[in-house]
């Protein structure tokens, strides 16, 4: 005996129906004649806080501004190390260049608190104690463009989650990134560097939650492979800690 | 008859939504073989940090104390030659892993993962999935340790513990048996990255967490079993009653090497939980004083060919 009429619509319509609810949870948008969903209502994982980096890796190259021509651990080409052999950061103040290391490759690697929000439904605001600067992550349709800036231009989805606990990844794009540093000591990367960033959080047995950021720089002029670096950050209750200071060349 | 086929397919429909709706055995397929990239530390990964360098590390008085006190001499004795090798070198080794899925031969259910060794003297990591519980803290402890698994969305998080006494540098600094260390596998696209969260009561003021990245490489050659480290006698005088290489305390030459290189105060040097935050930046503000250009150890990482790249730059 086969399944009956009666069970594959019973079968059909609970499949759709669990399908729905998944699709809810990854963010999918909605069906026909519903609004579609916005990006802070599909939200897989809250990412809304104060977060602080917690410099365990690293630590000569990202707490302080190591010697000019240190490179270590960056796939620098040679037309890098040029531009690198040549930092002279009095010079960048002169031109009013202070913030090239602020720029978002160099910033999410920096020692700075982040304090995400909601701008909107669909924007992620990420600002930096650490030089004063602002991210502005976009989902939807968004399209960016205009002038390029230290930020950029930056497109975000979710991905995964629905599946279990703990589950959902932050993706975000930037492009139209203003030349700016990897390193404070002048590692450059170039005008048509773009970055691409995997967001996800961990909750431990504690409760204590901590962000685990993977950035991937690509820079044809400046890097030989795509700059591969995972870097951490820890939630804080409160912003007590919060201490913002504007861009500095040297220090 | 009509009703009998209405439950079966009833109970079928459960069935089907069930088997949608719970995780699956593998959420993420981490098996192949993955190439490291040393992009970060690659100095520490790769030829080794410098003596007495503790920066990024949280440890209290009594791991530098400990670390300050060491001298790789120590590694020359057949008994303790091994002791760089326990599970968290993982976390600050340079060398390529292979990770492979034991599946029950019956089943097909995924028993364990296993994490090789890549190549070094640390032994390959088993992560059961079978929900075995840990042993009893008065078990043996072991070079291995012990670890089990469970999947949070798509990231595996592994937890060990009965880790032998190790290092958590390898300038010797002390990682003790009572340590446990919590690794979260999370892939995106062909980049795996492993992160640690150590925690050790004897060493440590907060948890250490340590991250690496690999790029799935299927040309890759890491060996799935390799001799894990075997004690043998390098310097026979080492081996002789009462002859353990060691510094007094305040006898260590080495002590201040590594901050007046790199223009640091000893409190930065010797690590500690309040400088791996930012704030500790204002205690260096006036103090730092950087080194007016790189002389050693200036480019490398990543696997790069320096010479054809046409980079002309100390890598020593």
């Amino acid at each position: 005996m086969g399944i009956t009429r009666v069970g594959l619509v019973v079968m059909a319509a609970t499949l759709v129906f669990h399908d729905d609810a998944f699709a809810q949870v990854r963010g999918r948008g909605a069906g026909a004649g519903q609004a579609p969903q916005t990006a802070r209502a599909t939200a897989p994982i809250d990412l809304t806080g104060t977060w602080v980096a917690v410099i365990t890796e690293d630590w000569r190259w990202r707490m302080v501004t190591p010697a000019r021509g240190d490179y270590q651990s960056i796939p620098i080409t040679a037309a890098a190390q040029k531009v690198g052999d040549a930092w002279d950061p009095a010079k960048d103040e002169a031109a009013g260049e202070q913030c090239k290391a602020y720029g978002a490759p160099g910033l999410m690697r920096a020692p700075t608190r982040l304090q995400i929000s909601w701008l909107d439904d669909n924007t992620l605001k990420v600002e930096s104690d650490y030089g004063m600067q602002t991210r502005l992550l976009h989902f939807g349709t968004w399209k960016g463009g205009g002038a390029a800036s230290w930020q950029g231009d930056s497109v975000a989805r979710w991905e995964g989650g629905g599946r279990g606990a703990g589950g959902g990844t932050l993706l975000v794009n930037t492009s139209n990134l203003r030349p700016g540093y990897l390193r404070k000591n002048g590692v450059p990367y170039s005008a048509n560097a773009t970055m691409t960033e995997y967001w996800d959080l961990i909750t431990e047995p504690s409760g204590e939650q901590r962000i685990l950021l993977l950035i991937i720089v690509t820079d044809p002029q400046y890097l030989q492979q795509p700059w591969t670096v995972p870097v951490h950050f820890k939630k804080e209750p409160n912003n007590a800690k919060w201490d913002p200071a504007p861009c500095n060349a040297k220090f | 008859m009509v009703i009998r086929s209405v439950i079966r397919s009833i109970a079928l429909t459960v069935v089907a939504v069930a088997v949608a709706a719970s995780p699956a055995a593998a959420q993420v397929d981490f098996q192949g073989q993955w190439g490291a990239v040393n992009h970060q530390e690659a100095m520490g990964r790769g030829p080794g940090p410098d003596l007495a360098d503790y920066t990024g590390l949280p440890i209290n008085d009594e791991a530098r104390h400990t670390a300050l006190s060491y001298t790789a001499a120590v590694l020359g004795m057949s008994e303790r030659g091994c002791m760089f090798y326990t599970e968290n070198y993982l976390l600050f080794a340079p060398h390529n892993i292979l990770i492979e899925r034991v599946n029950d031969p019956v089943t097909g259910d995924i028993l364990a993962w296993r994490i090789s060794a890549g190549g070094s003297d640390r032994a390959p990591i088993t992560v059961w999935m079978d929900g075995r519980p840990h042993p009893s803290p008065n078990a043996p402890y072991f070079f291995s340790g012990f670890t089990t698994g469970h999947w949070e969305g798509d990231r595996l998080v592994a937890r060990m513990t009965h880790m032998k006494r190790g290092i958590m540098r390898r300038n010797g600094v002390p990682l003790s048996d009572k340590a446990t260390m919590t690794l979260h596998l999370t892939r995106h696209a062909d980049i795996l990255t492993i992160m640690g969260i150590i925690d050790d009561p004897m060493y440590l003021e907060e948890k250490l967490v340590l991250t690496g990245s690999y790029r799935l490489n299927p040309r890759g050659n890491a060996p799935a079993t390799n001799p894990t480290c075997f004690p043998f006698t390098e310097l026979p005088v080492y081996d002789q009653a009462g002859a353990v290489p060691h510094f007094l305390p305040g006898t260590n030459h080495d002590a201040d090497t590594f901050a007046k290189q790199y223009g640091l105060t000893l409190e930065a040097a010797y690590g500690g939980a309040a400088t791996i935050y930012p704030e500790f930046r204002k205690r260096l503000q006036t103090t730092y004083q950087p080194p007016a250009s790189c002389t050693r150890y200036c480019c490398g990482g990543g696997g790069l060919n320096l010479q054809a790249s046409g980079i002309n730059c100390r890598a020593r």
